[in-house]
């Protein structure tokens, strides 16, 4: 019984704690102020093992068509770009002040880093599609269809063998576009 | 008290240095931007050796794809600009060979009326 009480009051005692922590504003919560090792740990492995489990039933499809690579290259390019950068770019103001700092995406990626090809096809076309929470990247699944998404995911795929040259004819708008797209036309 | 002073004066000395490092001109965001609106730069493809090329890769077809329609925009632009720049109430239209070519007429001709 005693310890049934003991136990009661260190819950209650520990609920406490972390109410007057919350409201006490004593967390930094600047993106300049970066996160404990253990915090960043624990942080991660919520956010990859809740995206393994996502990604599990997610059909990649073909990715060889050029024409996904032009739709994909001016996307990645206006959307992307900012944050992942580019060939023969090694930071920006938004890869440098945003916390975690987004991948640079036109580097070849870590050997077995996720799996396969496709394993990274799934993964990025889901982190495209639904975002992830407070990181800074966007859930743009709300206004582009997959298969726009998917372009994207080719663009990624090729992005690292790209040449600035490369990347630049791929990404330019097509000649006699509108400058600005007109929404709701 | 010597090395003090000293790490004192080197960490004033980084921080100098980065804040320079890191804060660029304001006229970079408007590069960025014009850059993003350029147009695709096939120059560069037409510079490279068209048979060492691997033209099965996606990436080369794309370009290319890309590049081709761009160069027919501009033959046609090109074209264009060369008829609307010839003056021709100097011209004799007598004399020049018509019969092979279509004659596209304005709208308001097709409506003319015989009464």
């Amino acid at each position: 019984m005693t310890s049934i009480k003991a136990l009661v009051l260190t819950a209650i005692v520990g609920a406490c704690s972390v109410f007057a922590f919350l409201y006490s504003g004593l967390y930094p919560m600047g993106a300049d102020n970066k996160h404990f090792a253990v915090t960043y740990w624990a942080l991660e492995t919520l956010r990859e093992r809740s995206i393994a489990r996502a990604i599990r039933d997610i059909q990649v499809p073909s990715l060889n068509d050029p024409q996904q690579l032009l739709t994909g290259g001016q996307d990645y390019n206006a959307m992307c770009s900012g944050c992942h950068l580019q060939p023969n770019k090694i930071n920006s103001d938004l890869s440098l002040g945003l916390y975690p700092q987004p991948p640079n995406l036109s580097l070849e990626p870590t050997k077995g880093l996720y799996g396969d090809a496709n394993a990274r096809a799934a993964r990025h076309f889901w982190y495209i599609k639904h975002g992830i929470k407070a990181s800074g990247m966007p859930a743009w699944g709300l206004t582009h269809t997959d298969e726009r998404i998917w372009a994207m995911v080719a663009f990624i795929q090729k992005l690292p063998m790209l040449t600035p040259e490369q990347y630049q004819i791929l990404t330019a708008p097509e000649e006699g576009a509108a400058d600005e797209p007109m929404a709701g036309m | 008290m010597n090395t003090s002073i000293r790490s004192i004066f080197i960490l004033t000395l980084a921080l100098a240095t980065s804040a320079t490092v890191w804060a660029h001109d304001p006229t970079e965001h408007a590069k960025e931007a014009a850059a993003k609106k350029a147009k695709a730069d096939c120059s560069s493809m037409q510079k490279m050796d068209m048979s060492k090329m691997n033209m099965d890769d996606p990436v080369m077809q794309a370009m290319h794809s890309k590049c081709a329609k761009q160069m027919a925009l501009k033959n046609k632009s090109t074209k264009d600009a060369g008829h609307e720049n010839m003056n021709h109430d100097n011209m004799d239209h007598s004399k020049m060979p018509m019969g092979d070519m279509k004659m596209h007429m304005p709208e308001s001709s097709t409506a003319h009326q015989h009464n």
